[in-house]
């Protein structure tokens, strides 16, 4: 499993340039959140965890912290 | 008697007249810009059908068109596919409309069929079978859509991909076929995440009929199609390499560059022409391989392979000789 760090820098890459984040940032506040974002999340689970990312995760998370605990199941 | 001889002869299409650029849809928000939009969908026009044009319209202009670009006699078609999701009326089936306003033979076959973004090659496999089996010689197949229809003003999202178009096809009896063996597939588990709930297309409408949860259908994409690629290569004994052009259903940018990057097509290969034609449902892969054709990319003797995928959920692909 990836550790959350490298999970934020692998996150980074499909922001906007400009954009900032940290694992407690909403990243439903985020610019460049919209419906098709929502994609480019499940495009980089698949990509570079080979994880088929349950939809409902996404709409269950707020933090990116939130997303990595779900996704990866740390509990 | 089934002899393998049904080869797609001739593509013309039909754009409506109707541009819809980022800007315009930029009009009615307040967070978007074009050059966002852009860079979200990788579209920068889409069209629109004028008020009361409605899909088989559209078909019979790129039917008629094809007969002039051709010199194509249109007393030779014996079989009319249409395939629509909009079509004039629950019945009668918009086909006989299409036959009577063609002029077409009467004992030409017509019937249609409800698929969307596989549609297209739905149609080329239907056209084969009914020629490899000697029951027609010259099928009419034309894919006609006016999602727009469907759609609200407000739904940027969806207006931002969808596009208005028609295609026609000519699929003949002659000896070699260029057109492989397929690929098929259905999941109709998936059919609530693209839906219209709309009753008619001219009367008895309901408005905001539309959904399309975007992300379990891209889920769909990403998750199958790969797979049916790599079994339209073995059911025809080819290898990835001999393809020349991959042209699929011509969805948005990010499921195109999704499923690229996924099966590691070179650039070379891969057609697009989404920017300025946007998501014409199931007419994008005729249009594609029209301009593949037209621009001279595609060339005489290559491979190339066609996959539509899409609202049902629903599948199918092959590989068409040039």
């Amino acid at each position: 499993m990836i550790d959350a760090q490298q999970f934020l820098s692998d996150f980074k890459e499909i922001l906007l340039e400009e954009e900032t984040i940290t694992l407690k940032s909403n990243f439903k506040q985020l610019k460049s959140y919209d419906s098709l974002f929502v994609l480019e999340i499940i495009q980089l689970f698949d990509e570079k965890y080979g994880i088929n990312l349950d939809i409902s995760i996404i709409n269950k998370s707020n933090s990116l912290q939130d997303l990595y605990d779900k996704a990866f199941n740390v509990y | 008697m089934y002899i393998n001889m049904a080869s797609l002869k001739y593509i013309s299409y039909y754009l409506p007249e109707i541009n819809v650029s980022n800007d315009d849809l930029c009009r009615s928000s307040d967070t978007l810009t074009p050059e966002r939009i852009y860079e979200k969908v990788g579209i920068l026009n889409r069209y629109r059908v004028v008020p009361g044009e409605l899909s088989s319209d559209m078909g019979i202009r790129a039917a008629e068109k094809l007969f002039v670009e051709y010199n194509f006699k249109k007393n030779d078609i014996d079989f009319i596919l249409f395939c629509t999701q909009t079509p004039d009326f629950a019945f009668p089936t918009t086909a006989c409309i299409i036959q009577d306003k063609l002029g077409l033979k009467k004992s030409c076959g017509a019937l249609d069929y409800n698929l969307g973004c596989s549609g297209y090659t739905y149609g080329l496999m239907l056209a084969k079978s009914l020629v490899d089996s000697s029951i027609a010689k010259n099928i009419l197949l034309i894919t006609a859509e006016t999602y727009s229809i469907h759609l609200d003003n407000s739904d940027i999202s969806n207006n931002s991909i969808f596009s208005d178009a028609a295609a026609a096809c000519i699929i003949s009896s002659e000896s070699p076929s260029n057109i492989l063996n397929f690929i098929y597939g259905t999941d109709g588990s998936g059919y609530e995440n693209l839906i219209s709930k709309k009753k008619s297309f001219r009367e008895n409408v309901l408005e905001n009929s539309f959904y399309m949860n975007g992300a379990e259908v891209f889920k769909f994409t990403l998750f199958s199609i790969p797979s049916v690629v790599n079994e339209i290569l073995d059911k025809n004994n080819l290898m990835f390499d001999d393809i020349d052009w991959f042209v699929f259903h011509q969805a948005s940018k990010v499921v195109l560059e999704a499923l690229k990057k996924k099966l590691k097509i070179p650039d070379e290969k891969f057609f697009n022409n989404l920017e300025l034609i946007g998501n014409t449902v199931s007419s994008t892969i005729p249009i594609a391989l029209k301009d593949g054709l037209n621009s001279k990319k595609i060339s005489k003797g290559q491979l190339v392979l066609i996959i539509g995928f899409g609202v049902g959920y629903s599948w199918a692909g092959t590989i068409i000789k040039f």
